[in-house]
């Protein structure tokens, strides 16, 4: 294969195999200005001028730094270079990043198959990835900041925009993580299924203690699409707060599906076996509410 | 039976009797003959509902419902005789669970019947209930399998036996063709007219299965009735009560050998699935213990006790028992409850075998 340096020009593109985003490149900038590039970019001729393939952000971090870079010009293909990227890569590409190589993939025709282990990716996962970029770039940089996050805009893509944009300012706004995010889009799936009617902008302002945002609108939403249940939880965790101990603490399965309420006591000393006796006997009543709770609701 | 359109046919049972009394009644209706590792390419063009597939059976034939400990199982036995059914209802999950949509029949289970029988009789001193209706309706192909008149001749000498043919069919020409079996009761799923049109899209109304329960009964045969699933909805107690009402207004309770009763369940694998079939299942509710999903245990309880109470009003004696249900609802339903599965069969099989 023939090869050859080329010196910096004006001739030379960083655009079209650029895949990444939102990455930081402090690290390299450092890394660039202490001990100069360390690996040459690769480039290839596309109609007059050279497109970088491999080692862009050298590239863009050396010549803002203004130093003197060669580029290894290589004669390949588009595709070519493409392949020779991505399976040269130790990049781990985030999820709009791979959307973003599969969408080069179909522009230029190139199989997946020829590449898509390299991603870590399944190729029957390649369309949903494909639809990342139809998110709003906000939710794009939070899928490709936290890949975690991916669950959550999978199940954002099939919503209309506004329902995706306020769902969004939900989880901003509440601080809702991974898996709190992930319940709410399932609850709010839930609810439409119930009734197609039902608004979003409601959950949107809510006064909520901003202490514990999160965990307050998840009851919140709960009590919407489950009112028999959390009623339920609620009535039985104000029964449990109202039980006078500092030795005793009483739980129940929260599937309501045992009648036994379970109690855990401590005893740090003989004595203590005395004081637990009491608490029980003071909390008799309690006790029976709780049971009766869990077996016959709040009716 | 103009309802099959297709019919495919393994090669390992090309040849068996059952494969050719079936075909003989069959006739017009384009073959496919396939060897077993041909069926993934044949799928993709004939899964349909209206393709009959032929095949043999894999595993046994007589087999223990999938029950489990901790929500009582009555010790049922399944015969398992095919699989999936020409009804679409939005709560079945048969087509999810064989991952095919064709009418399975398995035409070689006449080699496994021996057996069967062979362990019927060497364990004389038992009692069995068996039923086909678990992974199929046991009637809805019986015009061209004629399986239900086998069935109930092949069952009739052993006194030690219930068979039972679970059903939303009129399908009972086969049944009054032959003399009525002491031993075989007619079963019929019932719902709420609402549920029966709403979810059960294209099954025979409330009024029609009672009228064929009525006929298998004036036969001379038993019958049993199964209210499951129950959903709930708003009213829906009075009207599951009307049901109740009719069902006795039709047949008389001495005929009826047992009613059960099982609210909407399903997996966790099937939840979202399920939620998205109709809004009636998007309701609140709880993974239990066996982990299933069911509605809240106290409105479990309540609908179980408002149609037990119902049916207790005309039939104080008929065996009326929970499918699937914890000991802590029957506890509160019946006022007792059984220790363990093993207790529950043998309750069941006390009370039905007696009468």
């Amino acid at each position: 294969m023939n090869m050859k340096l080329l010196k910096t020009g004006k001739n030379v593109k960083t655009d079209l195999f650029n895949f990444s985003f939102s990455r930081s490149t402090t690290l390299l900038e450092t890394s660039i200005k202490t001990n100069g590039l360390a690996q040459l970019p690769y480039g290839i001729v596309v109609h007059d001028s050279i497109q970088i393939y491999e080692g862009l952000k050298r590239y863009t971090i050396a010549l803002e730094l203004g130093l003197d870079i060669d580029i290894i010009v290589k004669e390949l293909s588009i595709k070519e270079a493409f392949l020779e990227k991505i399976r040269m890569s130790s990049t781990k590409y985030n999820p709009i990043e791979c959307a973003a190589i599969l969408t080069f993939a179909n522009t230029h025709h190139i199989d997946y198959d020829l590449f898509i282990k390299y991603l870590g990716i399944n190729i029957e996962n390649a369309a949903a990835y494909l639809k990342l970029l139809t998110l709003p770039l906000s939710i794009q940089q939070k899928t490709a900041t936290e890949p975690e996050f991916l669950k959550v805009s999978q199940l954002l893509l099939p919503k209309h925009e506004k329902d995706i944009l306020e769902i969004y300012d939900i989880i901003i706004n509440y601080k809702l993580n991974i898996n709190q995010s992930y319940e709410l889009c399932q609850i709010i799936d839930e609810l439409r299924l119930k009734d197609a009617s039902f608004k979003l902008d409601s959950l949107l302002n809510l006064e909520i203690n901003s202490a514990n945002s999160a965990q307050e609108f998840m009851t919140h939403i709960k009590h919407i699409r489950y009112p028999n249940y959390m009623q339920l939880k609620s009535v039985l965790n104000n029964a449990l707060k109202s039980i006078k101990s500092s030795h005793i603490r009483f739980d129940y399965k929260d599937n309501f599906e045992s009648d036994e309420v379970s109690l855990t006591a401590s005893i740090r000393a003989p004595q203590d076996i005395e004081k637990i006796i009491s608490e029980l006997e003071t909390n008799k009543n309690v006790i029976t509410k709780l049971l009766s709770i869990i077996k016959r609701g709040t009716h | 039976m103009s309802l099959i359109k297709h019919i495919l046919i393994n090669n390992t049972v090309a040849d068996k009797p059952y494969t050719l009394q079936i075909l003989s009644r069959l006739k017009h209706v384009p073959i496919v003959f396939f060897d077993e590792p041909n069926f993934q390419s044949l799928k993709n063009t004939y899964d349909y509902e209206h393709t009959l597939l032929l095949t043999n059976l894999k595993g046994e034939l007589l087999k223990d419902c999938p029950g489990t400990q901790c929500y009582s199982c009555c010790g049922y036995k399944i015969l398992n005789i095919g699989a999936n059914c020409l009804y679409k209802c939005t709560y079945c999950i048969l087509q999810d669970y064989f991952k095919t949509k064709m009418q399975i029949v398995y035409a070689d289970l006449e080699e496994y019947i021996p057996s069967v029988l062979e362990q019927l009789r060497n364990n004389s001193n038992s009692l069995f209930r068996i039923g086909t209706g678990e992974f199929t309706d046991s009637l809805i192909l019986d015009d061209i399998t004629h399986l239900s008149t086998l069935l109930i001749d092949l069952f009739r000498p052993f006194q030690t036996v219930f068979l039972e043919l679970k059903t939303k069919t009129l399908c009972i020409d086969n049944l009054l063709s032959i003399k009525a079996s002491d031993n075989a009761v007619i079963a019929w799923s019932l719902n709420t007219p609402r549920m029966i049109k709403d979810i059960e899209k294209g099954t025979p109304s409330l009024e029609k299965r009672l009228a064929a329960a009525k006929k298998v009964v004036d036969h001379g045969y038993h019958v049993a009735f199964h209210f499951d699933p129950i959903i709930l909805y708003p009213n829906c107690l009075s009207e599951y009560e009307n049901v109740i009402d009719m069902l006795f207004a039709t047949i008389p309770a001495d005929k009826i050998k047992w009613i059960s009763m099982g609210t909407l369940r399903f997996t966790k694998g099937l939840k979202n699935n399920f939620y998205q079939r109709s809004p009636l299942f998007i309701d609140e509710f709880i993974q239990c213990n066996d982990n299933k999903f069911r509605y809240l245990r106290h409105r479990r309880v309540e609908a179980y006790a408002c149609i037990l109470s119902k049916i207790r009003e005309y039939a104080p004696l008929v065996y009326t028992y929970l499918c699937m249900e914890s000991p802590a609802v029957w506890t509160e339903v019946f006022g007792y409850k059984h220790n363990d599965n093993v207790i529950f069969e043998n309750d069941f099989n006390a009370q039905v075998f007696k009468r």
